[in-house]
C-alpha cells in the first residue's frame, strides 16, 4: 500500500506523553517501518513556540530526507511580523514548501477576512494547500474560510479531543469542495471512510498518520480495512495529496 | 496461515484478515447514540467488520449501559448473541437504582448466556456505590470479567480491586489520561487488566504498557462502533512489540479470561 502522509510533526509538546515525540531520525525510521513514501512535515515549535524558529527546524529536517516535504506554519502580516504575504508564500515555495500550516488557536488568529484574507489570497495565487488541525479551528468556521477562498485547497486534520463523528461533518464536506480531511485518529466515525466515499466521493479524504501524536498503524489499519474499492483506497492513500502538491504553482 | 516471512503488518497492508485464530475484541457496543453519528452499529454490520479484519469473537454491551434503559439494551445484546452465536458474546449491564434494574437484571442476563458485566459511570452511579455491591459479589463468585469504563481517577476504585479478587477487572480506555494513571494498578493487582481502546491512539502507548505492565495484562478492545475496528486493531498490529506479545493481547489473554478454548 503506497502511502503519502499528509501530517507528520517534528519535536515534542508539553501536553503529550514523553514517548509521543520525534526527531529527524525517529521520523525516518517511522517512514521505513510503516512504508510511508512521502510525508508533509510540520514542527510543534512552529505553532507552540515560535513560528520562524519552528519553521527553521522543519526545513532543516526536510533537507535531511527527500521523502519529507516542508509544511511550515504561516502567519498573516498583521503587525508587520512577516512582511508581504505574496513574498512570504513565494519564498516558502521556493524553499520547498508544498503546503502550509495555519494555526488560528495557537497563534491567536480569527477566521476573519480582515485577519487572514491577504494571506489566503496569496496562497490562492499559488494554489498552495493550507493545512489546519481541527483543534485550531472548529469545522464550521473552517468551512466558512474555505468557502470564501474556493481556489485554496484546505486540509482539515482531526486532532484530540474531538472525534469527528458529529452529524455536521458530511453536509459540510459535501458543500465545500475545496475542503479535504485527513483520516488520522481521532477520526472516529465508524464506517466513516466508506460513508464519505459513498456519499461525497473518495477525492476529499487524505491519509495522514499524525505521527508522533498518533500511532501510524491506526490510520493504516483504518484505511486498509475500509470496505472501499482499491481505486478509492489509492486515492486516499496517496493520489489525492499528490494531486494537490502537483497543482502548486511554482 | 501466513508464510513465515509474512507479518501481521503485511496482512493489514494486503487488506486481508489477520491470520491469528481466535482474536477476541473485549469491548464493543451495540446500537446508536443520540449525540453522534455511528453508521454500522447493528450486529450484522459489526460482524462484517470483524470478518474483514479477522476478529473471531467480540464481547458486547449495549449503548443503553450508560442509561436507565438497560433492560432494552440487554435484550438487544441477547438478540445479537442469538443471531451470531459464538461471534457476539454479551456483557450484562445494570442501572442499580433498585433490584429489578440491578442485581435481578444482571442475573436474568447471565442466566440467558451473557459472559460478563459492563459498568459505565455515565449513569452517575459510582462503581463503589453500595447498590453495585450485590453485582460485584455475583461477578466475583462466578469469576466473571467486569469491564469498567474509565478515564483516569482509578484510585477511587482501589477498594474494589482489593475486595473482588476472583473476577478479572478490565480497565477500559487504558492510557486515556496518562499511562502512569493505569500501569500501577495492573502491576499491583493480578486480576486487573488494561483494555486498550482509546480514540487518540497515542503513538508509543501500546509499547509503553507492554513494557511496564507486560503483554499478559493487556486485552484488545475496539469500542466499535464508537471507533472503527480496523483503526483500533491497527495500533496493536503495528506496535513495536514482538509478534507473541501481539498474540497475547489479541487472542490469549482474553480467551483465558473468558474461559474459551485456546
Amino acid at each position: 500500500m503506497k502511502l503519502f502522509d499528509a501530517r507528520i510533526v517534528l519535536g515534542r509538546a508539553i501536553d503529550l506523553e514523553p514517548f509521543q515525540s520525534s526527531d529527524v531520525e525517529s521520523i525516518r525510521r517511522a517512514l521505513d517501518r510503516y512504508g510511508i513514501e512521502r510525508a508533509l512535515l510540520s514542527s510543534f515549535a512552529s505553532f507552540r513556540f515560535d513560528v520562524s524558529y519552528g519553521n527553521r527546524l522543519t526545513f532543516e529536517a526536510a533537507a535531511a530526507d527527500p521523502r519529507l516535504i516542508p509544511c511550515p506554519a504561516v502567519l498573516p502580516d498583521a503587525v508587520g511580523e512577516v512582511g508581504d504575504e505574496d513574498a512570504l508564500v513565494g519564498g516558502l515555495i521556493e524553499r520547498g514548501a508544498r503546503c502550509v500550516g495555519l494555526y488560528p488557536k495557537s497563534c491567536g488568529l480569527a477566521a476573519d477576512e480582515r485577519v487572514l484574507g491577504r494571506l489566503l489570497s496569496a496562497a490562492c495565487v499559488r494554489r498552495l494547500p493550507v493545512q489546519v488541525p481541527a483543534g485550531e479551528l472548529d469545522l464550521l468556521p473552517m468551512a466558512g474560510l474555505a468557502a470564501r477562498h474556493p481556489d485554496v485547497p484546505f486540509i482539515y486534520c482531526p486532532y484530540p479531543p474531538g472525534l469527528y463523528r458529529d452529524r455536521n461533518l458530511l453536509p459540510v464536506l459535501a458543500d465545500t469542495p475545496n475542503l479535504h480531511m485527513t483520516i488520522n485518529p481521532p477520526f472516529g466515525l465508524n464506517e466513516g471512510i466508506e460513508t464519505i466515499c459513498a456519499r461525497i466521493g473518495s477525492g476529499r479524504l487524505l491519509f495522514a498518520s499524525n505521527y508522533p501524536i498518533a500511532e501510524p498503524g491506526a490510520a493504516i489499519g483504518h484505511l486498509a480495512y475500509a470496505d472501499i474499492p482499491p481505486g478509492d483506497l489509492e486515492s486516499i492513500a496517496f493520489r489525492n495529496l499528490e494531486g494537490l502538491i502537483h497543482a502548486v504553482r511554482l | 496461515m501466513p508464510s513465515a516471512s509474512e507479518s501481521l503488518c503485511d496482512r493489514v497492508r494486503a487488506r486481508r484478515p489477520l491470520p491469528l485464530d481466535g482474536i477476541v475484541d473485549m469491548h464493543i457496543h451495540l446500537g446508536s447514540w443520540a449525540a453522534f453519528a455511528m453508521p454500522g452499529n447493528d450486529a450484522d454490520s459489526m460482524v462484517r467488520q470483524m470478518d474483514r479484519v479477522g476478529v473471531a469473537v467480540a464481547v458486547c454491551s449495549h449503548q443503553a449501559c450508560m442509561t436507565p434503559e438497560v433492560a432494552y439494551g440487554n435484550d438487544q445484546v441477547l438478540e445479537a448473541m442469538r443471531r451470531h452465536p459464538g461471534r457476539i458474546l454479551g456483557y450484562a449491564s445494570a442501572y442499580p437504582v433498585n433490584d429489578t434494574l440491578g442485581i435481578d437484571e444482571i442475573r436474568r442476563c447471565l442466566d440467558a448466556g451473557m459472559v460478563g458485566v459492563k459498568m459505565h459511570n455515565a449513569n452517575r452511579i459510582p462503581y463503589t456505590a453500595e447498590r453495585y455491591t450485590p453485582i460485584w459479589r455475583l461477578a466475583n463468585e462466578r469469576r466473571l470479567p467486569v469491564l469498567l469504563h474509565t478515564w483516569g481517577g482509578l484510585g477511587a476504585h482501589e477498594r474494589l480491586f482489593e475486595e473482588y479478587t476472583d473476577c478479572p477487572i478490565l480497565l477500559a480506555h487504558s492510557g486515556s489520561t496518562r499511562a502512569d494513571d493505569y500501569v500501577p494498578w495492573a502491576v499491583r493487582y493480578p486480576h486487573v487488566y488494561l483494555d486498550l481502546e482509546f480514540s487518540g491512539c497515542p503513538n508509543g502507548l501500546v509499547e509503553c504498557l507492554v513494557r511496564r505492565a507486560s503483554a499478559e495484562k493487556i486485552v484488545f478492545g475496539s469500542d466499535m462502533p464508537w471507533m472503527p475496528l480496523g483503526q483500533q486493531i491497527g495500533r496493536v498490529v503495528f506496535a513495536d512489540i514482538a509478534e507473541e506479545q501481539k498474540r497475547a493481547i489479541l487472542v490469549d489473554n482474553a480467551r483465558r479470561i473468558l474461559g474459551l478454548a485456546p
